[in-house]
């Protein structure tokens, strides 16, 4: 008998309505037979495939709707029906399940809004992708290194000689800012960060929300100032709706010029690297700067002066960079325009670049950073993934049974598929709900570390659904295939017979393992990892600065006039738990520095430069710094008398402290002469991140900016520093009337230094302990795979005198060959990976193996514990029960 | 007025069906046409004219017991309703009629020529 074409024969059964099906097949059944009688069989193809083409229309194509979808609907709500009944009858399962997943999403959430927030900065101006900042780029050993600092007319230089619109702008942070009321009274402010001065084209170049005033005439001229909405409500006591008010009211800054607001904008957003508050004409910066020379310098640098332009007529940045070559040559002394070129960065690279790592918010975080941090995240949800997988394989042959029903039934393996699936996706779903719980706790945690709002975003846009809805189904599809497939494999009859055997399941089992150690490989990881972490931070905090740092207050000096210090002094000292009072630029390690270039014939390194600070002749005693040579400089001695500190006299060439004394070396271009009287032991000056500065000590009276107080340590309670304080405070408060009082301890002022070490290792410890609990749960899940799959062995075996250490032995010894071949793999890992780490400080703490045997313990440790919950429930379990089934 | 509703090819269909009788089904109403009008009748028109009907409820079906040389499917057999024969008859009373009213000189047709 002939058939018609196959194809067109399945195609018209898949359309056809199902009640015509049957007699329309028919008819064509026969009309084929008889064509290919009367004209034969091409020919009845033909007809056969017309015919079928033309029975594709509405009336005969079955509906989309009605009998045959309703099928679907009422199989998947009965696929949730038994999800829901499965999920409370393993409860201990399911909770287990939702929580290393709400764990994986809470973390994967938050760590993407983290890259989110990192990522996001100043993409709010209209001219993001234009803006540049000018950047010098140098040569040092070999390499190319930026700085962002420039000459104060530079800007107005490329307006008149380029014709592109350009801005300076200088960020002084911290200004002292006076408001003077009606009556006469005066409010004081301190402003600690948010001080700038621009020049009026700053306001074109970037974008900012005006709630009073524009950007054309907010600054057109000098003695305008632009305040934000919360620092017009601070000065001027206004609610936020009446900011508006504050336009054309006053201000003095630091004691000395009385400025009007012309304009209130609003707060600037937390993902600006501009942290703008009190915003002042450029040229007003003359109090605040006493560098500022009427801004006409073109040899003045500071890395708070930056310079930013324009480039919106099509010219790119290479184009425009061209033009720059050499530019500086005219106006600047040849030798000094030679060592630098000016390059652009975009304003998108301000964030996160990792050469010029300066900026106005103070740090950049770098694109290896945050990849580094995605990488984690992933690894969370990868984690809770595996973790997962381990679990619902575990509990396959539980349910062995109802897949071998089903299959019996008719249940075909895309049907169980589907079923397997719909059931993770609902977990999935209920752990995602949870995991948002989790990211809001977490961000409120991250919130404190880092310091800026984490918003989820949960009701206010689609962005997180998406994302969270994206979560899901991915983890739905990776966590749920692998377990859906092995159930739907199942042979139905062994299934039923509930004889699985370690054959049948064999073939996952092993891949289970290597899920296992994969997961005890990231945990072991991150443990080594934190270790390592905090031994670093620990030897920042610990480690011997060469200096004392203890029992020591600093406070700032408005002024440094020469009298009022010594009475300020000899008031202070008239307290007994003062001991010591010294006047000086900084403390012997501080971010801020005076450098220049040193001039010595015994000199062979390439353009070394000197941390100059000046200090009066108590502060090494003060501060414990180690004289190894010669002596300290006196009062009324010379003004050329310097100490210098061991590393200075080794690049003179003196090898032994006591030949530099009297020693003459040229500090800074224009060539001041010193002479060395002494020489100190080699201390930090500078954080234990960089190598270790030539540093001289003078007492040129400049630059005189703190004191710094040494108490009695002995009387060191807290009512007798709060008693030391008031007393500070009371006589700094006479010597300067019209400032506010302010001090730091010394030794929190350096640690606070390492706070961004300090604030990774915090965020590393919640992400390691949540990595510990997620591994936990897995590995629970994986002994009670191992438990479920030998209940009959292991009630033999207690049958036949098995102790529960026994039977304890069993499972354990597997758990330590998986432990020890994921300890082999994680800790080459690691030790790349912190060792890479490590290498960006140049004090750092060596590697040593104790860290990998505490980290293979402490991750032995926490497997034994889990492993020993479930072995020793299983070897408690009454034989008879494990073997009456059958 | 809208009581019957019956196109032309539909109502070539019901009658067909009404001479076939006992042994309307889709093969044999389309041979059945196609013999006697001499003209092509395809599957898909036939068959959605007959669905329509049914839907209609001019026309009802059954289904024969499977035969082998249909390769098992089923024979629909297609029987006029009470309500077709009202529908046919309807439609042929009012053709009647309106044949009734056309004046004979209007059909008388000749070609004037000059």
């Amino acid at each position: 008998m002939n058939k018609p074409p196959k194809l067109f024969l399945k195609f018209f059964r898949w359309f056809c309505h199902p009640q015509l099906k049957k007699p329309i097949e028919g008819d064509l059944m026969e009309l084929y037979e008889e064509r290919t009688k009367e004209m034969g069989k091409k020919k009845a193809d033909r007809k056969f495939i017309k015919d079928v083409l033309l029975l594709f229309r509405p009336s005969i194509i079955k509906p989309a709707d009605g009998t045959y979808r309703l099928n679907n609907y009422g199989m998947l709500k009965n696929y949730f029906v038994t999800s829901f009944r499965f999920i409370k009858r393993e409860k201990m399962f399911s909770m287990m399940n939702i929580l290393g997943l709400a764990l994986g999403i809470g973390c994967g959430l938050v760590i993407y809004k983290i890259i989110d927030h990192e990522t996001s900065f100043d993409k709010h101006h209209s001219n993001y992708e234009y803006i540049y900042r000018l950047v010098n780029e140098f040569e040092r050993d070999g390499d190319k290194v930026y700085f962002a600092g420039q000459p104060h007319a530079i800007a107005e230089g490329l307006r008149n000689d380029f014709g592109i619109t350009s801005a300076m702008s200088y960020y002084d942070e911290d200004g002292f800012i006076t408001i003077e009321e009606t009556d006469g009274d005066k409010k004081r402010f301190q402003e600690k960060d948010g001080v700038v001065f621009i020049e009026p084209e700053f306001l074109l170049l970037f974008d900012f929300k005006w709630i009073s005033g524009n950007a054309t005439s907010a600054l057109s001229e000098k003695g305008n100032v632009i305040l934000t909405s919360s620092n017009a409500q601070k000065y001027y006591g206004l609610q936020p709706d009446e900011v508006h008010k504050a336009v054309g009211r006053s201000l003095v800054l630091e004691n000395e010029k009385t400025l009007y607001v012309s304009a209130v904008i609003e707060d600037l957003p937390s993902t600006s690297d501009f942290p703008f508050k009190a915003i002042f004409h450029y040229q007003d910066q003359d109090v605040a700067n006493r560098y500022f020379y009427e801004g006409k310098s073109w040899q003045e640098y500071n890395s708070a002066t930056n310079c930013f332009i324009l480039l919106k007529d099509k010219m790119s940045r290479k184009e425009f960079e061209e033009q720059l070559e050499g530019y500086l040559m005219k106006y600047q002394p040849e030798d000094m325009a030679s060592l630098m070129e000016l390059k652009l960065q975009p304003l998108a690279e301000m964030h996160s670049s990792s050469t010029v790592t300066r900026n106005y918010r103070g740090a950049t975080v770098s694109y290896n950073k945050l990849i580094a941090l995605g990488i984690v995240g992933l690894f969370m949800i990868i984690t809770a993934c595996i973790n997962f997988i381990n679990l619902s394989t575990a509990q396959a042959v539980k349910r062995s049974k109802e897949v071998g029903v089903r299959k019996s039934l008719g249940s075909n393996k895309g049907q169980l598929i589907a079923q397997f699936l719909s059931e993770t996706f609902l977990i999935t779903s209920i752990a995602a709900f949870f995991g948002l719980l989790v990211a809001q706790l977490l961000s409120s945690e991250i919130e404190n570390i880092f310091g800026y709002e984490i918003d989820l975003q949960l009701f206010t846009g689609f962005e997180m659904l998406k994302n969270v809805a994206i979560i899901v189904l991915s983890v739905t599809f990776i966590s749920g295939i692998y377990p859906a497939t092995i159930l739907a494999r199942m042979n139905p009859i062994l299934a039923v017979k509930n004889s699985l055997n370690a054959r049948q399941t064999s073939g996952f089992l092993s891949l289970r393992r290597a899920l296992v150690v994969f997961q005890f490989a990231i945990s072991q990881i991150l443990i080594i990892g934190i270790l390592i972490l905090n031994m670093q931070m620990d030897y920042f905090l610990t480690k011997d600065l060469g200096f004392n740092k203890d029992s020591i207050i600093t406070v700032k000096l408005p002024e440094s006039d020469s009298l009022k210090l010594q009475l300020l002094k000899t008031n202070l000292l008239s307290s007994p738990q003062v001991e010591k009072v010294s006047f000086n630029t900084s403390g012997p390690l501080a971010t801020w520095k005076v450098n220049n270039p040193i001039y010595h014939p015994g000199i062979v390194e390439e353009d070394p430069s000197g941390n100059l600070k000046n200090v009066d002749e108590n502060y090494l005693d003060l501060f414990e710094l180690e004289l190894i040579a010669g002596e300290n400089y006196k009062e009324g001695d010379p003004r050329d008398h310097v100490v210098v500190n061991h590393k200075m006299t080794r690049l003179f060439g003196f090898e032994d402290p006591v030949e530099a004394l009297g020693e003459r070396f040229q500090y800074g271009r224009s060539g001041r002469e010193f002479t060395i009287v002494g020489v100190l032991a080699d201390f930090h000056a500078g954080t234990l991140r960089r190598e270790m500065d030539n540093v001289v000590f003078a007492n040129l009276k400049w630059n005189i900016y703190q004191v710094a107080i040494k108490f009695n340590a002995n009387e060191s309670s807290f009512s007798e520093i709060q008693n030391l304080i008031a007393h500070v405070e009371k006589h700094w408060s006479t010597a300067f009337p019209d400032h506010v009082f302010d001090f730091e301890f010394y030794d929190e002022h350096l640690a606070a230094l390492y706070e961004t070490e300090q604030n990774v290792s915090e965020v590393f410890k919640i992400i390691v302990v949540i990595a510990i609990i997620i591994g936990c749960l897995g590995l629970h899940g994986l002994v009670s795979f191992m438990a479920n799959q030998r209940t009959k062995e292991i009630g033999i075996r207690k049958v036949m005198g098995a102790s529960v250490l026994n039977i304890w032995n069993i499972f354990s010894k597997e758990m330590l060959i998986l432990l020890t071949i994921a300890f082999f793999i994680a800790a080459p890992v690691a030790y790349y990976a912190m060792n890479s780490w490590l290498d960006n400080y140049a004090y750092r703490i060596d590697l040593t193996p104790t860290v990998f045997v505490i980290a293979i313990l402490v991750s032995l440790a926490i497997a034994l514990l889990t492993i020993s919950y479930r072995s020793i429930r299983a070897s408690k379990a009454n034989p008879i029960l494990s073997l009456r089934d059958e | 007025m809208k009581k019957y509703q019956l196109g032309e090819f539909e109502e070539v269909v019901m009658l067909t069906v009404g001479i076939l009788y006992e042994n309307a089904y889709g093969v044999s109403i389309k041979k059945e046409i196609e013999t006697r009008l001499n003209r092509k009748v395809s599957v898909g028109a036939l068959q959605s004219a007959l669905k329509r009907l049914e839907d209609k409820e001019y026309l009802r079906s059954h289904d024969s017991d499977a035969t082998p040389e249909r390769a098992g499917r089923p024979k629909r057999f297609y029987k006029i309703t009470a309500l077709g024969k009202k529908a046919m008859q309807y439609t042929k009373e009012t053709r009647n009629a309106m044949w009734d009213s056309i004046p004979d000189v209007a059909l008388d047709v000749k070609f004037v020529t000059n």
